[in-house]
């Protein structure tokens, strides 16, 4: 009996273990990918025995008693006859039969019970820890936890504060880590932007934003600084947390440093702030020329729109307008400030905009004109961005201009506005025939026409200078009257025309009128007559004959503008400006040639004053221009002995590196990005021994790309003392 | 190899020679009983001949042969097999030899009357083992890469580092860096598909120190192919002591001054204010007075910058002062020129000038920049120096008077290079001028040599010019190298040294340690196409030497101690059976 219920108790065993191994692995398994999901052992323990717990209740290995053994053995073998139960039965209660039933089962037992295996699901939950174990393996692996994340991404390597101990003699310490590291960025509160928590170190903030480190290290330490610029800035330890804040003032550098209780010092590598410049607001205008016109009689309005953009919003915009009174000394200005039609709202990025004015409401006058421009201003603090639009003109057109008159004199205003007039037509004509199309007949016919009175007048204007005004002067200004004109002509001998002038001398035509005026003077053509206005040389010879073909152009100008065909006038016009223009030049020459020529100085009479009070003069001076970067240059020069020599740096050097460093850091304050790198090496190797040749190849590079090259500058040379030469030399001189 | 008889242990020969006729003595004592019969004189040469015979044996004979006469061929790399094949149908029976590096070419006794070089050629150091050997040299392929180079090793801070050289067989796509201090790209150009291409890097040198820049090939992907180092020492600007002398105050020496006090050179400058007054100016120096200008007081000074009206006004004694100062202690003087001043110049530095009527002319290498200058230009004859030259006409030049110099330029207004912002250019033109003309310093010991690069384990042949006859130099002040005189020069020596360490390696003389040269030492690897083309150079030359009259070429052979054996056994075996025979 007792051999009988040992096989089962062993198979009851054997079942329990398995059941148990199969809880094992499930729990392994989860608690496996937990801890590479974690990396922490403590949760994997506290996983693993809960899983475990929560699974042995679902397999229940301890309930498999004896009575389900041999329900199963009953069940899988056969052999057994379902008779195993027998065996749990004493001897002495069963009967003869039974009690060779049970011998022969537990014989059969004996020899088969090996051929079955207690039920269990040992192989699917291998399968399942194997696949826990793959997964958890993969996500180690593939850091598949960060990227799922992405919320905290834990810093890469890089950007982790790796701290260096300054004097490595006690390797065997173990140093403090760094375990959290931050550095929050808060923007001025203007720009509305929140926080930014980052764990690069290398920072880009805005001008006035105030940056504040927080670092916690794994064990207790002195103190920690932040080193910048050649100062030393403590940082505040506040629940275990060692803090410290700053305004951004100026782009930078900074590297942190700390004591550890064994007073071993550690600096970190260099790091970069730079500043970002809050910049001006951008105004762009719109809807409007640059140059505005009004006659008298229109409705003077201007309107126009204004885009303004800031990059951290804007604070207001508004449009100074001055209005100029008058003309030459008496001119008067008067300043207003506008607001746009539409208010600002402040802190917006970009707005539009728009304003119209009436000049009359800012009591502008015919012949007044204004300038106005457009200013706005950002939100920075203290000092706000002012940035200011280009100036617009606005001008309402004079109803009376002044006359031109030349002077008796002829100073210097020789040229008046008159010349700008042909530009005008010009400019008028070409506007004409691009608007062609656009015009009726009818009015293309009449602006034309009325190009050619301007051209008319333009010449008979330049024909003053001339002297022709009796000519033509009086024919524009009085065209209508030219009846009256006429008649007053007349009146000087209104029967001229019906009578036969007897009394004449020359009665009966025998010599021919005109000759007469002139045996008046036979000395005419020889003589230089100032009192003749025909006569008067208000121009030398060659401008006389320029200004004569300027006017021929302006005649054909006119011609075919009266004639409707304004691109044909348009070669004459322009000839007509350019001799216009070489006149003008042509005067300003004159003006220049009557400079002043001072008389030649006497060779004899130079250095023969009295020099009583006259003496000598010394004057000591070091003029030598400084070396730039001296140590900079020393460096290289050092670097490259190191690297050839294979050596590492001694402590002299490194001091000479620090030196180097600060020089380099004055000029990488401009833009760090370009040098920071050299920086953060060439402290690295000045503040520790952990220089490499790569290092110190790469610190060589970095410093000899700073280096300015340096001036032309003659030197003393070398040369070598030769027999040979000096026997050439001397019997050079001794034929020369 | 007059006697045709020599004996191997010619320093037993007495003793030998002793011995032999004390025992020729004592035989023939021996025999003397035997006398007057005809057996005697017949034992008595068999004696005799057994006696030679063990002399011999002792002495060891050696006997002169002439050789047979061969022709050989060099194998070297850089051969075809065209050539080869060629060489053998033209001569049959040629020997072939395969060169090896610092190995015998032929064995003892065997060498050929001729010998044909081809490949690349026999490393120079090893040309002595055809001193006396007719040499042909047949050029193989050209090797392929930068195969010749010019650069001043030696350079000043300030001064432009020029890289000259050629590319043979050059290839497209390829490109050349000119590599900096911790390799740094400095300058680069692209190679074009031609057989020889010249090039010239160049970059500004910033620092001073030792450095080693590096030419670096790159191909079209950027793979690194070679990099060849470019050992260059800059040496800082050496301030330079200039005396200025001006009749009157000028822009030009103004700006002059201002320039040469800026850049730190010694300046005393003395300016003409009237009539026997003066104003001095001091520029990085002492106050020091200047009373008048003999060759000791011009002795302190480089240069003497002086004006035509300062000139004339010397009278005959200062002119032969400063004119004993040029040519004895090697002052250089400057006239600035101006319209008045030419036949000053004429007569004082015998310069001849002729009329050009160019009243501009650009000199600088940016042809835009036209400086203003006399109409007139140097004439070119023997003694004149150019400074500066643009289309056949001189506008700056020197004249060598004795050790000094005297120069001048018809450049006018160079300040308003200054005046027009282009201050590189005007600091170019007188730093050249400056440097050129300005007295230099004669150094004890100069040091000179063929190669910039020497290379590991490999001879490195330098120059030593001293006035010293005992000079010893050492290497890196450890060992001392033996020197030789040069046969015609008297004050030069060659030496020959071995560098063991790779990198810098110095060269110094035990009289003065601060006249070193800094020498570099790489790697057979680097320049290989430079040195393969200086290989072929040096084999052309060897082969080129005048061919000398063929000598018949001897071997020396020890006769066969056997055959006096032989002739001793002959002889003591007839002595010994001869009585017994005969009875």
């Amino acid at each position: 009996m007792s051999g009988a219920t040992n096989i089962l108790i062993q198979f009851k065993r054997k079942w329990q273990l398995l059941n148990w191994l199969e809880v094992f692995l499930y729990a392994f398994g989860i608690a496996f990918l937990v801890y590479f999901l974690l990396v922490n052992v403590l949760i994997a323990m506290v996983v693993f025995l809960s899983v475990g717990t929560i699974i042995s209740f679902l397999i229940k290995p301890w309930s498999s008693n004896l009575n389900r053994v041999t329900t199963y053995i009953d069940k899988k073998l056969d052999i057994a006859e379902y008779s195993t139960g027998l065996l749990l039965k004493r001897k002495d209660t069963l009967s003869g039969l039974a009690q060779l039933q049970q011998h022969k089962v537990l014989e059969t037992l004996k020899k088969n019970l090996n051929t079955i295996k207690p039920p269990n699901n040992v192989l699917k939950a291998s399968l399942v820890m194997l696949a826990f174990v793959l997964v958890g393996l993969a996500v180690y692996q593939f850091n598949l936890v960060e990227y799922v994340k992405g919320t905290s991404p834990k810093r890469p390597a890089s950007e982790s504060i790796a701290f260096v101990p300054i004097d490595s003699t006690e390797t065997n310490f173990k140093p403090p880590n760094i375990t959290d590291q931050l550095v929050k960025v808060r923007y001025p509160r203007y720009t509305n932007i929140g926080v930014f928590k980052n764990t690069n170190m290398n920072v880009k903030a805005l001008e006035g934003s105030s940056l504040s480190w927080e670092l916690r290290f794994d064990m207790n330490i002195k103190d920690v600084s932040i080193e910048s610029m050649g100062k030393s800035y403590p940082m505040q330890l506040d629940e275990g947390i060692y803090k410290k804040s700053f305004v951004v003032q100026a782009s930078g550098f900074y590297n942190f440093k700390f004591t550890d209780l064994k007073d071993n010092e550690y600096t970190s590598k260099l790091y970069s702030i730079e500043m970002l410049k809050d910049e001006q607001p951008n105004i762009k205008i719109r809807d409007i020329e640059q140059f505005t016109s009004f006659d008298f009689d229109e409705d003077m309005k201007l309107s126009f729109r204004t885009d303004i953009t800031d990059d951290y919003g804007l604070a207001d915009a508004y449009i100074i307008a001055t209005v100029s009174k008058g003309s030459g000394e008496s001119v008067k200005f008067r300043e207003e400030k506008l607001n746009f039609d539409n208010p600002i709202s402040i802190g917006n990025k970009r707005q539009t905009v728009s304003k119209t004015m009436q000049l009359e409401s800012l009591k502008m006058e015919p012949g007044d004109e204004l300038y106005f421009y457009v200013e706005a201003l950002d939100r920075k603090k203290p000092k706000s961005n002012q940035a200011r639009s280009e100036t617009y003109f606005a001008a309402i057109k004079d109803t009376v201009s002044d006359q031109f008159a030349v002077e008796a004199t002829m100073g210097v205003d020789l040229m008046p506005e008159y010349f700008r007039s042909q530009r005008q037509l010009i400019i008028d004509t070409e506007k004409l025939i691009k608007n062609k199309p656009k015009l009726t007949t009818k009015d293309f016919k009449f602006s034309s026409n009325e190009l050619g009175f301007d051209q008319k007048s333009l010449r008979l204007k330049y024909a003053e200078f001339m002297g022709e005004e009796t000519d033509f002067g009086e024919s524009i200004e009085s065209q209508e009257e030219t009846p009256d004109h006429e008649a007053e002509h007349s009146e000087e001998d209104p029967l001229a025309e019906y009578t036969h002038d007897h009394d004449n001398e020359n009665e009966h035509n025998l010599v021919e009128e005109k000759d007469k005026d002139k045996k008046n003077n036979p000395l005419e053509e020889f003589i230089h007559d100032h009192s003749d206005p025909e006569e008067a040389t208000l121009f030398t010879e060659s401008l006389k004959s320029k200004l004569r073909q300027a006017l021929n152009e302006m005649w054909d100008a006119e011609l075919y503008l009266r004639l409707y065909t304004p691109e044909k006038s348009l070669p004459y016009q322009y000839r007509a400006l350019k001799l216009i223009q070489e006149i003008k030049n042509s005067a300003r020459i004159y003006v220049h040639r009557i400079g002043f020529d001072p008389p030649p100085i006497k060779e004899d009479k130079r250095l023969s004053g009295k020099l009583d009070e006259v003496s000598n003069f010394r004057k000591n001076e070091d003029l030598k221009i400084p070396e730039v970067y001296p140590s900079i240059r020393r460096t290289i020069d050092r670097l490259a002995q190191l690297i050839s020599e294979n050596k590492m740096p001694t402590t002299e050097d490194r001091v000479l590196f620090k030196n180097a460093g600060s020089e380099l850091a004055a000029k990488a304050i401009e833009n760090p990005g370009n040098y920071l790198k050299t920086l953060q090496q060439l402290k690295l190797i000045s503040d520790t021994n952990q220089s490499t040749q790569v290092l110190l190849r790469s610190v060589q590079r970095g410093l000899y790309a700073a280096v300015p090259s340096k001036k032309p500058n003659p030197s003393k040379k070398f040369v070598g003392q030769s027999e040979i030469n000096e026997l050439l030399i001397n019997e050079l001189n001794i034929n020369d | 190899m007059t006697s045709l008889l020599l004996f191997l242990n010619k320093t037993w020969l007495w003793q030998v020679l002793i011995i032999g006729l004390l025992l020729m003595i004592v035989f023939t004592w021996k025999e003397w009983q035997e006398r007057g019969k005809k057996r005697f004189w017949i034992r008595l040469f068999a004696g005799l001949i057994a006696i030679v015979s063990l002399a011999m044996l002792a002495l060891k004979p050696v006997i002169n042969k002439e050789t047979k006469s061969y022709k050989a061929v060099v194998i070297t790399e850089g051969h075809t097999r065209k050539q080869l094949d060629s060489l053998k149908r033209q001569q049959k029976n040629i020997k072939l030899i395969s060169y090896k590096v610092n190995e015998p070419l032929f064995k003892a006794g065997a060498i050929p009357d001729t010998t044909f070089i081809i490949g690349n050629g026999i490393k120079p150091f090893d040309l002595w083992q055809l001193d006396s050997v007719n040499t042909i040299y047949l050029k193989g392929t050209l090797p392929k890469g930068i195969t010749r180079f010019k650069y001043t090793n030696d350079v000043t801070v300030g001064e432009q580092f020029l890289f000259n050289g050629i590319y043979q067989k050059a290839q497209n796509g390829r490109v050349l860096i000119l590599k900096g201090p911790g390799g740094i790209d400095l300058d680069s150009i692209a190679l074009k598909d031609t057989l020889v291409q010249p090039f010239n890097l160049k970059t500004d040198i910033a620092v001073s120190g030792k450095f080693v820049f590096s030419i670096q090939e790159k191909d079209s992907t950027g793979t690194v192919l070679s990099s060849d180092p470019i050992p260059v020492i800059a040496n800082n600007p050496k301030a330079l002591k200039i005396l200025m002398l001006n009749g009157f105050p000028t822009f030009e020496s103004k700006y002059l001054k201002n320039y040469l006090a800026e850049m730190g050179h010694e300046l005393l400058i003395r300016t003409q204010i009237t009539r026997g007054r003066f104003k001095y100016e001091y520029f990085n120096r002492k106050r020091a007075p200047l009373s008048r200008l003999t060759e000791k007081n011009l002795g302190e000074f480089d240069l003497v910058i002086l004006d035509p009206l300062t000139l004339r006004n010397f009278g005959g004694s200062t002119k032969l002062e400063l004119k004993n100062a040029v040519q004895q202690d090697g002052l250089g003087i400057f006239v600035l020129m101006n319209n008045g001043g030419i036949n000053t110049l004429k007569s004082f530095g015998d310069f001849s000038f002729k009329s050009d009527g160019l009243n501009e002319i650009s000199v600088l290498d940016d042809s835009k920049l036209r400086l203003s200058k006399l109409p007139i230009s140097f004439n070119e004859s023997l003694g004149i120096n150019g400074i500066h030259k643009s289309k056949n006409k001189l506008v700056s030049a020197y004249k060598t008077i004795g050790n000094g110099k005297i120069g001048s330029s018809v450049l006018q207004n160079s300040y308003e290079l200054l005046l027009r912002g282009n201050t590189d250019e005007y600091q170019q033109l007188w730093s050249k001028i400056i440097g050129e003309i300005s007295e230099k310093e004669s150094k004890l010991v100069e040091w000179n040599t063929d190669s910039k690069i020497a290379y590991k384990d490999y001879p490195f042949e330098f120059g030593v010019r001293t006035t010293n006859d005992n000079v010893r130099v050492r290497s890196n002040n450890e060992f001392s190298i033996p020197l030789k005189e040069d046969i015609d020069i008297t004050n030069l020596w060659h030496g020959k040294t071995y560098p063991k360490n790779l990198g810098w390696n110095l060269l110094s003389t035990q009289e003065d340690s601060a006249s070193v040269m800094n020498y570099f030492v790489t790697d057979t690897l680097k320049w290989r196409a430079h040195n393969k083309y200086r290989t072929i150079l040096e084999n052309k030359r060897f082969s080129n030497r005048a061919s000398h009259t063929l000598k018949k070429s001897y071997i020396s052979k020890v006769i066969s101690p056997l055959w006096f054996f032989f002739a001793f056994m002959c002889c003591v075996i007839y002595l010994w059976l001869e009585p017994k025979v005969l009875g």
